[in-house]
């Protein structure tokens, strides 16, 4: 409700051309100075308090001037600062120096931080997030023995239990209109992401899930039951940890009917990154390796990040800090950039209102480096 | 199961039973007051309530008790001084104090006119500054000018625009080198009109290539900011002039050494780049030297813990009160009064011989318990030095010292006779001290005795008229002995003379001749004479001796009263014989005149030494003829 308020006061119904034939339509004599027209007759939503907004630290340089842009001109603020994910996921952790491992939904990234600013060269992306993985658990529910559906909950109207690997017995909802795509696969992600709480884990190695004996292991262990929202319901014992495996090791990784699936790896990127820095600040940077994002909840994550690093770098101090509350690992970079907004040396940074009149957009460039 | 029947059961008196409903009753009032229990459950307690529900009303009633009215905040606006915009004021919340709250009361009718120029500068006055702006620290990068730089940078790697790039960088990401290298991109001058200007003497294709950004290292970036600042300063201010700081850092600076440095993060990149073996193989070998050099520093320890037993224990203190004479010497004193009650112990343990020392079996006197005992009394004489030393007071030592050893007297082992030999352990006999007067020894017999015996001796004494001091012959008495002695053995000599010339009287000038030959053979037979007189007349006589060399009567008498009273000592006959070695023979026939007069005497009639004469000389002799 309250976030429904938000967007609809930062993203107004543009309900403005009344306004705009009103009485402050006066000078009219080009489409620009129409839109700044519009602009002033907009409610300032944010015209209170400085504005501090995180990116994602590729972000280019058209973007962030674009956004200090709409939150000047658009919502008024006062002040404005923009600030890295990773920089801020390490605040979160309270480091000024980290190598932040971000699992994120859309993807990983792994950046180096020294001294509260990113490493531009280190910065490493790959899609391997929270989508992947539900493509890879796509990919295993339809290469299934009996294949599972993906039937959202909105559709069941109503269903009887059955045994496992038994076909499901529901009855499906009829709508009168057309549900959306989007919708679902809104709802379909909701599925998926309950499978991935719930069923899906990291091997926690060591080694890798692929080396010979580990299936078999893992084969005689209890696996858990997952019923889907029509009632059919199965044990998954080795696949749930099949799934995941990808993030870890390549050729582990389940391939789409498109042949797509492989991605870099999250040992792979950890490589690069740290290649990409300086020698002297390798080993303070794997002393605070700072783990953030919502997929690396999954179960096993940490150990497993922690068996790769230890291997990778044999004889090295190695401490992973995550957070341990879920809110705390999803929202990190908030965390993060909360802390970093009430520090009292920060106050001298905001780019204020006056400096961007100055100086223009470009102003982001050179103070949020 | 109620408390009456454990009573029952355990057969105690019911005596309590008529109280108790009583009671009962008033513990029952509060009872419903707990919430969420059954009566049933309730009464499984017994008389001792259930104390489960955790009792909140004291939280409650604290709350809303005696409590200050919440302190009030209020969004108070603020600038930055170390911003360069000072137009910006955010807000924070702060405590409201009563002048603010006055103050703010104030300028609320200001605030809502539009803001003016003098406004903005009333606002600035009320608005504080932050108290984080002082934090806001620049790093100091060295400036150059144009002319500067082409006189001492120029530099046929780097153009002054990439240096200047490179300043650039270096302001921006206060000299943190990672971050500078990491963001050091450095496109040139797209062929400018400053190079062609620059340089004329390049060949044109040169000039005409798309320059190509080289590909910098940290170490080029370094290097090239080092050896500008390190001119830069020098230029400001010539090296001789430097303060040590100042050159220190400019030699670092001058001599940096790229390669080294590029070798060493060679080293630190092998490192990091271990294999797994290679990695278990480094840590077994770091935990071989870590054991080494435990075991080394275990030895240490053992070898400083010997050299300190075997050193004096070590003196913090400050010795300057000891370099006066005054501190010399009180510091003597407390070391003899140390000493002294260190040294009695010994002589304690030798004299009540066999305390349980000495009485224990013989294996215990091995070596262990000794070495216990000496470190145990080193322990106890640095611990009583430490004391004196943290008290201040030197004078409260011998006390505690004595306290001390009083304890220790009986851990105290007798050593066997190897043992001694070993530690150089002797025991002897108190040492006299030092010099002291002859006559003071009968004092010592006095003192010595008891208290019955020292009143008899004394007794004895006055009924022999001896006084308690004795008076001792000194060289003016001796001298006038001697003269009496000649005297005596001339009158001798004209005595025999008159007896010669009585029956046949020979010529005068021979006596002369025979005195001195008398003299002579006296002197000869003397020896003989005493040692005969000594034998003969055992103690008695050489009593007489000893005193007959005073001149006074009164020795005499005493020294004869000293005989008779039986007293005769060694240290009586020593001093007879010390006398005899003196004045041996001479006093011998006047002895034996004297012990012949003796019974006469008997009163102890008193002459003075300047009454004696030859008169009464004669009369002796005439009294022994």
């Amino acid at each position: 409700m309250w976030e429904h308020m938000l967007i609809k006061r930062l993203q107004p119904d543009r309900e403005m051309p009344s306004i705009r034939n009103g009485p402050s339509a006066t000078a009219t004599d080009g489409e620009g100075d129409v839109a700044m027209e519009d602009v002033e007759a907009q409610e300032k939503p944010l015209a209170e308090n400085p504005l501090l907004m995180t990116e994602a630290p590729w972000n280019t340089g058209k973007a962030r001037e674009k956004a200090i842009e709409i939150a000047m001109e658009n919502w008024g603020c006062p002040a404005f600062w923009m600030s890295r994910t990773p920089v801020c996921a390490a605040f979160a952790a309270g480091k000024a120096s980290a190598l932040v491992i971000d699992v994120g939904g859309a993807n990983t990234s792994v950046t180096a931080i020294h001294d509260g600013m990113i490493l531009k060269r280190s910065i490493q992306k790959s899609p391997i997030g929270g989508l992947w993985l539900s493509q890879q658990i796509r990919t295993m529910w339809d290469n299934n023995e009996p294949k599972v559906n993906i039937v959202p909950y909105f559709m069941i109207e109503n269903k009887t239990p059955v045994d496992a690997g038994a076909p499901a017995q529901a009855r499906l909802r009829n709508f009168p209109f057309e549900i959306t795509q989007s919708y679902r696969a809104y709802e379909e992600e909701r599925l998926l992401t309950e499978f991935k709480e719930s069923v899906v884990e990291v091997w926690r190695g060591p080694g890798r899930y692929l080396n010979p004996g580990n299936e078999d292991l893992v084969k005689s262990q209890p696996g858990r039951v997952f019923e889907m929202p029509d009632g059919a319901n199965q044990m998954w014992r080795e696949q749930r940890y099949r799934v995941s495996e990808g993030m870890w090791d390549e050729n582990a990784a389940l391939l789409n009917p498109d042949g797509s699936g492989k991605a870099q790896t999250i040992p792979d990127m950890i490589k690069a990154c740290l290649n990409a820095v300086e020698v002297d600040i390798r080993p303070n940077l794997l002393g605070n390796v700072v783990v953030t994002g919502g997929t690396s909840l999954l179960n096993g994550f940490n150990d497993r990040l922690n068996n790769e690093l230890m291997a990778m770098h044999p004889g090295m101090k190695i401490k992973l800090h995550a957070a341990g509350l879920t809110t705390e690992r999803r929202f990190g970079a908030w965390i993060g950039g909360s802390i970093l907004a009430s520090l009292g040396t920060f106050h001298q940074m905001w780019i204020s209102r006056k400096e961007y009149e100055e100086n223009g957009v470009n102003i982001v460039e050179k103070r949020c480096k | 199961m109620a408390s009456h029947d454990v009573r029952d059961v355990l057969n105690l008196p019911a005596d309590g039973a008529g109280s108790r409903p009583t009671r009962k009753q008033k513990i029952a009032a509060p009872r419903p007051n707990l919430k969420g229990l059954a009566r049933e459950v309730q009464s499984l307690g017994g008389d001792n309530p259930i104390a489960i529900v955790p009792e909140i009303s004291t939280f409650k009633k604290r709350r809303f008790g005696s409590r200050k009215p919440a302190a009030k905040w209020e969004m108070m606006p603020f600038r930055n001084s170390a911003r360069s915009d000072q137009s910006l004021h955010l807000r924070h919340w702060k405590k409201e104090t009563d002048d603010q709250s006055r103050a703010a009361s104030q300028p609320q009718s200001d605030v809502q006119t539009p803001g003016g120029a003098g406004m903005e500068v009333a606002k600035a006055n009320v608005i504080d500054d932050s108290g984080f702006a002082k934090f806001n620290v620049q790093v100091d990068v060295p400036q150059y000018s144009e002319d500067q730089y082409n006189s001492n940078l120029v530099n046929d790697d780097w153009t002054k625009d990439e240096t200047d790039y490179l300043f650039s960088v270096v302001r921006d990401f206060d000299l943190r080198w990672p971050l500078i290298w990491d963001r050091y991109e450095y496109i040139p001058q797209s062929h400018g009109i400053v190079k062609e200007e620059k340089d004329m003497d390049g060949p044109d294709p040169n000039t005409a290539m798309i320059p190509v950004p080289k590909p910098r290292t940290m170490e080029d970036l370094k290097k090239r900011y080092y050896e500008v600042a390190a001119k830069m300063m020098a230029v400001q201010k010539p090296v001789q002039y430097m303060t040590q700081a100042e050159f220190s850092l400019h030699e670092m600076m001058a001599n940096f050494n790229p390669t080294t440095e590029i070798q060493r993060k060679k080293f630190a990149h092998d490192a990091l780049s271990r294999s797994i073996d290679e990695a278990r193989e480094e840590e077994q070998l770091l935990i071989e030297v870590r054991r080494i050099v435990a075991r080394q520093q275990k030895l240490n320890l053992d070898r400083q813990d010997l050299y300190r037993r075997l050193d004096f224990p070590p003196t913090e203190q400050d010795i300057t009160s000891f370099k006066s004479s005054s501190g010399l010497s009180t510091l003597l004193q407390n070391l003899a009064n140390a000493d002294r009650s260190k040294k009695r112990k010994p002589i304690l343990d030798t004299n009540g011989v066999n305390t349980p020392g000495s009485a224990q079996p013989s294996a215990h006197a091995n070596s262990t318990p000794v070495s216990e005992s000496r470190r145990e009394s080193i322990a106890a004489s640095t611990g009583g030095h430490r004391d004196s030393i943290g008290g201040g007071e030197r004078p409260e030592r011998p006390t505690k010292k004595g306290a001390q050893q009083q304890q220790q007297q009986q851990e105290r082992k007798k050593l066997t006779e190897q043992e001694e030999k070993i530690y150089g352990v002797s025991h002897h006999d108190r040492l006299p001290s030092g010099p002291t007067f002859r006559y003071e020894r009968i004092n010592k017999i006095l003192t010595t005795k008891s208290n019955a015996q020292h009143q008899r001796i004394t007794n004895t004494l006055t009924e022999l008229d001896i006084p308690s001091r004795l008076n001792m012959p000194t060289k003016n008495t001796r001298k006038m002995n001697d003269k009496i002695d000649a005297e005596i053995r001339l009158e001798q000599a004209k005595k025999a003379e008159r007896k010669k010339s009585m029956p046949v009287p020979t010529p005068s000038t021979s006596t002369l001749s025979d005195n001195a030959k008398n003299t002579e053979g006296s002197s000869e037979s003397e020896p003989t004479r005493t040692s005969e007189t000594a034998n003969a007349t055992n103690a008695e006589s050489t009593g007489p001796t000893a005193a007959s060399n005073a001149d006074s009567v009164e020795d005499k008498s005493t020294a004869k009263l000293v005989v008779n009273g039986a007293i005769n000592d060694e240290k009586n006959n020593q001093a007879a014989n010390d006398n005899e070695a003196e004045s041996s023979g001479h006093l011998k026939p006047e002895t034996s005149e004297e012990t012949n007069t003796r019974p006469e005497s008997s009163g102890g009639h008193k002459r003075s030494a300047s009454v004696l004469s030859g008169v009464s000389d004669k009369s002796t002799k005439r009294l022994k003829k």
